[in-house]
């Protein structure tokens, strides 16, 4: 009984995805779905806010675990799959017909985005990443009469369910090794055995493992679906995909390393009672395996397919799915810096990279409506014709190069602090390198709405399309990335709380 | 309980690598989208028996809850599950255009 009330929230929200899907069978009021399943995500929002302050706790035989590490994550998934709800509501690629069941994917999907970051268990871990997955095809190929969406979704589901196959495979390898699927089984199989006779087969199993995990967070080399998928899937859809399953992703991914493999050396308990700041503790990663050359190569490997692809696209929505295994690629510095600032780091790019890159894609595919397309050329003299679209997303795309004083510098900040706090300074080097470069593609966009003559007609028939409600959430959207790059103090307080995990309490 | 089968692990992972080996094959040679699902069963399948044969030749890790078998059975279903959405994907792409060779989807380039 304890356990349920620990996935009473995922709980709420299943029962809300059903009700949707079955609600939509009579109902057909387009506000009357989005009001429900806002509901049920505000709903669980709150079930997790209570929980905020109880102890962490494993549940359900130590398949899962409920500490602030996760509740984060959660209430995170909440926000991008809200804000997602709110940015399909308005677009014209969801057809009316198949509103109720797009509504009820998008539910489902979060839970399976809370279970990926609450799992303690790779089976748990498995089902979450599967769960996600499959609803992610779905969600690629909803605008079915389009040939591209149909297509994104075949290229997503072959990439996919091969990367689950290398994953499960891992897994398996890594089980007959160490006899151990729970992850805190693991932790203590590796502080027993000495790490010179753990077998060659370990590290193969980590590689794929690492592999089916990096396919979900676009690692390179698993980054090949992004841009197609991207560009392909109905635009609130390729909103939320570049956020959410890439951050519930970072979950799995540091939640793995960090319990399974981390010994702590200046130790987070030690630097507790030496007083030591937490936020300066360091660990390392177990094993006869060069974890610090193995994480920083896909680090920078990342950075540069990103950055070096997105140079030549002309497709605004293709830009950004290159700019966002860009940034996959800065959020994985974090974890080879191997220290607790890191962790703190990625927390925090996480947050500020939901608003700007959402805000990107929703006025990406705000201009799809009213331009007919989302290419470059429709973007030229944007700022005359609606300048509060030009203007919003000047700011979303200064925040994702990392100009101050917009969040992304925050976040691009607190990342280089990590990395040069452990004197990776070649490392920062490439990292800063791979900023210079990203800023030459979105200024090329900025220069375009800002400094070039309109090419495209505003097709006619195409308009209402701004609706005060729309520039409001706009705007909300906005505020964010000024806020955070200002006043970081609120969300570094709550981001320490979270990342508490590694402080083993 | 092992009575018929051969109680040596080594031949059980070799069979599984030969799957998983045999799988990622099918996966980069096929030129039907259907055929390259097979291999993604093929290589779900090596996992399966991997779980299987380390469970039942490391008794004493987790007898009591059988994780092993456990996780294996879950690998069946979830394969079932996405074979069935595979295939209905599959199913629109020949509605679209008549050919189900992933090679020749190439509207999204770049």
């Amino acid at each position: 009984m304890r356990s349920l009330f620990y996935v009473s929230p995922p709980l709420l929200l299943s029962f809300f995805s059903v009700f949707v899907l079955i609600a939509g069978l009579w109902i057909r009021n387009h506000a009357f779905l989005v009001g429900t399943s806002l509901l049920g995500l505000g709903g669980t929002a709150g079930l997790y806010l209570s929980m905020i302050g109880k102890p962490a706790q494993d549940a359900f035989a130590g398949m899962l675990i409920f500490d602030h590490f996760g509740l984060f994550f959660s209430v995170f998934s909440v926000l991008v799959i809200a804000l997602g709800v709110i940015v399909s509501a308005r677009s014209r690629e969801i057809k009316e017909d198949r509103r109720s069941e797009y509504y009820s994917i998008l539910l489902a999907l979060c839970t399976g985005l809370i279970f990926m970051g609450i799992s303690n268990h790779l089976l748990m871990a498995y089902l979450a990443v599967e769960t996600v997955s499959i609803l992610s095809y779905t969600l690629a190929g909803f605008n079915r009469e389009r040939n591209v969406s149909v297509e994104a979704s075949m290229k997503y589901v072959v990439y996919g369910s091969m990367a689950s196959a290398i994953m499960v495979y891992g897994i398996s390898l890594l089980f007959g090794v160490t006899g151990e699927l729970e992850m805190t089984g693991l932790r203590e199989f590796f502080a027993k055995t000495p790490a010179d006779q753990l077998p060659h087969l370990t590290w193969i199993a980590v590689l794929l493992i690492f592999a089916g995990m990096g396919y979900k967070i676009s690692a390179a080399p698993m980054h090949m679906w992004t841009p197609d998928v991207y560009e392909g899937a109905p635009t609130p859809v390729s909103a939320m995909f570049s956020v959410a399953p890439k951050a519930a992703g970072f979950a799995l991914l540091v939640r793995f390393l960090v319990t399974a493999f981390t010994q702590p050396i200046e130790g987070s308990m030690e630097a507790l009672a030496t007083g030591i700041p937490v936020s300066q503790a360091s660990f390392n990663l177990v094993g006869n395996f060069n974890w610090p050359l193995f994480l920083m190569a896909s680090s920078g490997l990342t950075m540069f397919m990103g950055n070096l692809a997105a140079l030549s696209q002309v497709s605004i929505k293709r830009i950004l799915a290159y700019s966002s295994i860009a940034h996959a690629g800065y959020m994985l510095m974090g974890i080879s810096t191997q220290s607790t600032a890191g962790i703190y780091a990625i927390l925090f790019y996480v947050m500020v990279y939901c608003f700007m890159n959402i805000g990107a894609f929703w006025i990406a595919s705000k201009v799809d409506d009213v331009m007919g397309g989302d290419h470059l050329k429709h973007f030229r003299g944007l700022v005359s014709r609606k300048p509060f679209y030009a203007i919003s997303m000047a700011v979303f795309l200064f925040s994702l190069v990392g100009i101050p004083p917009f969040a992304g510098f925050m976040g691009k900040l607190y990342l280089f602090r990590a990395v040069i706090g452990r004197e990776m300074y070649f490392f920062g080097l490439i990292a800063a390198i791979n900023s210079v470069i990203s800023l030459y593609y979105y200024m090329k966009i900025v220069k375009a709405m800002f400094f070039d003559a309109p090419e495209v007609e505003m097709p006619a028939g195409k308009t209402a399309f701004d609706s005060r409600l729309t520039m409001t959430f706009i705007a909300l959207l906005v505020i964010p990335n000024i806020m955070f790059g200002l006043f970081t103090d609120p969300l570094m307080a709550l981001i320490s709380e979270a990342a508490r995990i590694f402080t083993g309490s | 309980m092992l009575a018929g089968l051969s109680t040596n692990l080594g031949l059980y992972l070799g069979l599984s690598a030969v799957f998983f080996a045999f799988g990622v094959l099918t996966v980069l040679t096929r030129k039907n989208a259907v055929g390259l699902f097979m291999g993604v069963e093929l290589m779900l399948n090596g996992a399966a028996l991997n779980f299987v044969a380390f469970q039942t030749f490391r008794p004493g890790t987790h007898d009591s809850w059988l994780h092993g078998h456990v996780f294996s059975l879950f690998i069946i279903i979830l394969a079932a599950i996405e074979a069935a959405v595979a295939l209905a994907i599959v199913l629109r792409v020949f509605a679209a255009r008549r050919t189900i060779d992933p090679d020749r989807a190439t509207e999204l380039r770049g």
